[in-house]
């Protein structure tokens, strides 16, 4: 095992490696830094590009993307006050009004560095959480599934969206169109209309891409003619290490923040926004001068980027172990994974322990080059923020959604089940229905079916369908921990009051 | 939203019932699932119907859309895909990416910009395709040209 970890940690550095962790990196914070593309958007363009590339370089590259994204959010939340990734949704708070004050510097640098710190304690959790978790996944049956499922279905409908009903509307029709295809336990072919491209079910990658991308490019079609004011970015002295110190000097604030993102990122469908909210609303809470945040305080802005930034490795622990992705880009990566003939679970960490741990430690590499990357790319992604028009960036974005989802099967079918499911997104988000419900209850469907079917044909066969669901120990637990997220809007209603950023 | 929410319901109720329809004709193993989660689908749908006529008016801040504009995106980009069979992929992305980006784009009209715009985007899209086709050996779908 020793001898695997080493390999695969020398093997990072590896030349082909190392370009397309800087490739990811790179692109990820021009993509994360455009409003309008998200981290789960580029990663979705990219999962077919990755399917000739070996299983390494295709993960090393996504993950470098993933990291790369979520920190580059923070430019546009920065510099015009309209987060580039829906994770960066927090750092708006403080980071536009301290750029406001002349500090854009300080700002991007507060958050390159704390997204760092943020981003290394996250893979730290990731791996030593990983291989026990993978070890305790191979206790799992088809009543434990089936509950996993259930738990991530009611977080994601609880969190994820503006209305609780819609978020679950999302959850169930994601699960109804999960059920097109043949069954998998009696072989129905369900749901097809006649057409048999639809017998192996819709296509996770191209509904995927369709979600995502394409509502996007509508929106900033539509808004052609908008144009953001960047506020001026100046270098200033010291800055760096005078970050640096006063970070130092806050061990419990990042720390704080990156166990929330991680812990936030664990839970399936929980994305960084919601980590970044959280953690910020901590922060607000725990500080002795609360009444600073909202104008520019740097601990705002160190608080949302420590936690999204942790909840990118947070997000992929559930999926390496368990094959339940814990945000929308993990989602997409698992779409990679199971492109590249890799099912998550305990076989990632046996067979393929030297691809999974070159991908794990390349995340470490991923946020080590975020430090440089970041401050000094800083000028050019400013710039680049004003001047990309959309006029080409969509029409860009189609095309490339176009080559991504035609060339997983080369057929032309999945092109057109992609601009359903974009259009489906586009309807959807107009009418209050977020993509993220939607793609979890695809993915989580098929688990959810045959978990459930598989466990009444095991109650069955012990003469006692109602106990196989709720005697097994792991069962137990999940159930506790689905019917506490299902209730947890209306405890949060009952005891809390405005949530701290409300205050402001 | 109420009456955006009220027509969401009744949509969504009907492809529940289209769904549990269909389920009859099939086995019992295959038809439980889908039936559960329809019927689930169908309440979830029913509470949010009761709901708009419950729940206040709440202030609107969504910003206002033409949907003229919105139809047009949509027809351009289901187009494009439709043409790619008989036009040909590289060809038809050439035109539909040009389209979009003349057409898309307030800033610069002149005929100088415009043949800028046609070497950019020429360049762009024969790249990817040439690197799909050659490096990646992706077999694009033909048409009439290339």
């Amino acid at each position: 095992m020793e001898t695997t970890l080493f390999a695969s940690f020398l093997n990072v550095f590896s030349p082909l490696n190392l370009l397309f962790v800087i490739v990811g990196v790179g692109s990820g914070i021009v993509v994360g830094a455009l409003p309008g593309l998200t981290a789960t958007m580029a990663i979705a363009i990219l999962v077919p590009f990755t399917f000739a590339m070996a299983p390494i370089h295709g993960l090393v590259l996504l993950g470098g993307i993933y990291c790369g994204a979520i920190y580059g959010g923070s430019f546009s939340a920065i510099l015009i006050n309209t987060p580039g990734t829906p994770s960066a949704i927090a750092t708006t708070f403080d980071g536009y009004p301290m750029a406001r004050k002349g500090d854009s510097y300080k700002a991007i640098v507060s958050a390159t560095i704390s997204s760092v710190i943020g981003g290394l304690i996250g893979v730290g959790f990731l791996i030593f959480l990983s291989p026990p978790l993978s070890k305790a996944s191979l206790k799992f049956g088809p009543p434990e599934f089936f509950w996993l499922t259930a738990f991530g279905l009611t977080i994601i409908a609880t969190l994820a969206s503006k209305s609780i009903l819609k978020g679950l509307i999302g959850g169930a029709f994601g699960l109804l169109i999960s059920t097109i295809g043949i069954a998998p336990i009696g072989g129905d072919v369900r749901f097809t209309f006649g057409m048999v491209s639809l017998q192996g079910g819709i296509g996770l990658i191209p509904a995927l891409i369709g979600f995502f991308c394409i509502p996007e490019v509508i929106i900033m079609l539509v808004k052609r003619g908008e144009h953001y004011t960047v506020l001026p970015y100046r270098k200033q002295k010291n800055v760096v290490r005078n970050i640096f110190i006063h970070l130092v000097k806050k061990p419990i604030l990042i720390l704080r923040s990156a166990v929330i993102g991680t812990v936030v990122g664990i839970i399936p469908g929980a994305g960084g926004n919601i980590a970044g909210m959280v953690s910020y609303n901590e922060a607000v809470r725990a500080s002795r001068y609360p009444h600073r945040f909202g104008k520019g305080h740097i601990d705002g802005i160190v608080a949302s980027e420590a936690s999204n930034n942790a909840e990118v490795s947070g997000s992929l622990i559930p999926l390496l172990t368990l094959g339940i992705p814990g945000a929308p880009p993990a989602a997409v990566l698992l779409g990679a994974l199971l492109l590249q003939g890799m099912r998550p679970g305990a076989d990632l960490f046996t067979v393929h322990a030297g691809v999974t741990y070159t991908f794990i430690f390349s995340l470490i590499l991923a946020n080590i080059l975020i430090l440089p990357m970041g401050i000094f790319s800083g000028k050019m992604v400013s710039k680049l923020i004003t001047n990309l028009p959309a006029a080409f960036l969509a029409p860009f974005i189609v095309f490339l959604t176009i080559i991504g989802s035609f060339s997983i099967n080369n057929n032309i079918f999945d092109v057109y089940v992609m601009l359903f499911f974009g259009l489906l997104g586009y309807v959807g988000r107009r009418l209050g229905f977020g993509p993220g419900p939607i793609v979890l209850g695809i993915i989580l469907g098929a688990i959810c079916e045959q978990g459930l079917v598989q466990s009444i044909l095991m109650g069955r066969a012990a003469g006692n369908v109602l106990t196989i669901f709720f005697t097994r120990p792991i069962s137990i637990i999940l159930i506790v921990l689905t019917i506490s997220s299902a209730c947890w809007p209306i405890i949060r209603k009952a005891i809390g009051g405005p949530k701290a950023h409300e205050k402001r | 939203m109420k009456n955006a929410d009220r027509i969401s319901a009744g949509v969504i109720i009907g492809i529940s019932a289209y769904f549990l329809i269909e389920t009859r004709s099939f086995e019992k193993f295959g038809s439980f699932f889908p039936v559960v989660i329809a019927f689930v689908l169908a309440g979830f749908a029913a509470a949010l119907f009761v709901a708009s006529f419950i729940r206040k008016s709440e202030e609107e801040k969504k910003e206002k859309i033409k949907l003229s504009s919105v139809l047009l995106i949509i027809l351009i980009i289901v187009a494009w895909a439709f043409f790619i069979t008989v036009i040909g992929f590289l060809v038809t992305c050439i035109l539909f990416f040009l389209l979009v980006t003349i057409a898309y784009d307030r800033r610069r009209r002149d005929l100088r910009h415009i043949l800028i715009k046609v070497g950019a985007v020429g360049t762009t899209v024969t790249a990817f395709y040439f690197f799909f086709a050659k490096f990646l050996l992706v077999p694009f779908p033909r048409g009439l040209l290339f």
